[in-house]
């Protein structure tokens, strides 16, 4: 069972700095080479202050673990089954932004072929001036376990 | 970085690919609905790539990274962390949008990905909008793996930068002259048939068939995609653009004879 009093429920704000070598490992992470995301002179001359990040990578800084721990389901039956992201601008390194997460709905089945149920979580990121930056969402799996 | 295996990069203009030549009064870079985004291959996926995204996106679950873990969690095997694969859906675009910006994503993973696997993406625009003066494009995305099998389909919302040249997918590379005594073909032959069907697949493959010919038959685990056949196309194909000259290539193609 998911426990659904969590549906609603919020992590406080937290107060990110998007870093450059965080933009660069992800960037390298996922295969990319462009050099936007590694050399600031190129973002500069591109018109932005810093490095850019690519288009997911506010995924790493949208703060769902706790959501995810507090589901009462060992982390190993979760299973990402959809992810949206917009952004209203693009991320840069040095962007200082608050950002939390909720649990924006618990949808429980009896599913043959193990899904106990699917949970939406919501994150979204603001800036300084608290003008949204981006919003995720994800939708989890929570599959059955061997019982 | 050695780890990587990446057959195919983005925008690749060496190769004769033609451009959607957009000037900068036209918003859309001469796009229209149903042009296609090249198509982005990476991988064979491996555990290094797998360990990196892990400290990348700074989480470490057993069911990427380690296989005792993961068996016990109830797969066969550490799986790929979906969004790795989504990631590149989101390269592709970049890549394509020489410029602009992927504005939202929204990926369905639809199967899973394995170690090893070989992921391929696909795009196709679907609406044509103008924002603030702005163009964007809504764009259907969808990527495959080694098998031909959907693994993410989904949709983008693409801002378009002024005067931004896009590149299409390259016709089929069509032998300039004789070519060597064919070698059976045996998965081209199949492969050829599915192109009437979905036309996604007539880029990639072209180009792969002809490394096929002129090389020793290589088992395909670079990243020659098999042909894609997507259970759910995202858009039936539209007439907008009549390519009949791509069709009949791929014919002559497929024999490797008549023009």
């Amino acid at each position: 069972m998911i426990e659904r009093s969590l549906l609603g429920r919020q992590t406080p704000p937290s107060h990110v700095l998007v870093e450059k070598g965080a933009i660069r490992r992800f960037a390298e992470a996922i295969g990319e080479s462009n050099p936007l995301y590694y050399e600031e002179s190129a973002a500069q001359a591109a018109g932005f202050s810093s490095l850019v990040a690519p288009p997911t990578f506010a995924t790493t800084l949208a703060t769902t673990i706790s959501l995810r721990n507090a589901l009462g389901v060992p982390e190993q039956r979760l299973l990402l089954s959809e992810e949206a992201i917009e952004s209203q601008r693009p991320i840069v390194a040095g962007d200082r932004l608050t950002v939390w997460s909720r649990v924006a709905d618990i949808q429980e089945r009896e599913a043959p072929g193990g899904v106990l149920g699917v949970v939406t979580l919501e994150s979204e990121g603001h800036d300084e001036s608290g003008a949204l930056v981006f919003k995720c969402r994800q939708q989890i799996i929570v599959r059955r376990g061997r019982e | 970085m050695s780890t990587k295996k990446k057959p195919q990069r983005g925008p690749d203009r060496s190769s004769g690919r033609q451009p959607f030549g957009g000037t900068q009064s036209d918003p859309f870079s001469g796009l229209t609905m149903g042009d296609e985004v090249p198509s982005f291959t990476r991988g064979p996926i491996d555990r290094v790539r797998i360990a990196r995204y892990a400290g990348a996106i700074d989480e470490y679950s057993v069911m990427h990274l380690d296989d005792a873990g993961a068996r016990a969690g109830g797969m066969p095997q550490v799986y790929v962390q979906p969004m790795l694969a989504g990631a590149w859906c989101a390269q592709m675009l970049t890549d394509w949008l020489q410029g602009g910006r992927v504005v939202k994503i929204d990926l369905r993973f639809v199967k899973m990905v394995w170690p090893g696997d070989i992921i391929v993406s696909h795009g196709r625009v679907s609406h044509l909008r103008r924002e603030a003066e702005r163009g964007r494009v809504e764009v259907d995305v969808w990527a495959e793996n080694q098998r031909g099998e959907l693994v993410i389909r989904g949709a983008a919302l693409c801002e378009l930068k002024p005067g931004a040249v896009l590149l299409r997918p390259p016709p089929p590379v069509l032998p300039r002259k004789a070519p060597p005594a064919p070698l059976p073909l045996a998965q081209p032959a199949k492969k050829a048939a599915a192109p009437h069907k979905t036309k996604p697949a007539v880029k990639k493959p072209a180009a792969a068939k002809k490394l096929k010919k002129h090389s020793a038959k290589k088992p395909a685990t670079k990243a020659k995609p098999k042909k894609s056949k997507p259970k759910t196309k995202p858009k039936t194909r539209t007439a907008t653009k009549a390519k009949p000259v791509r069709i009949a290539a791929k014919r002559s193609h497929k024999k490797g004879a008549k023009k």
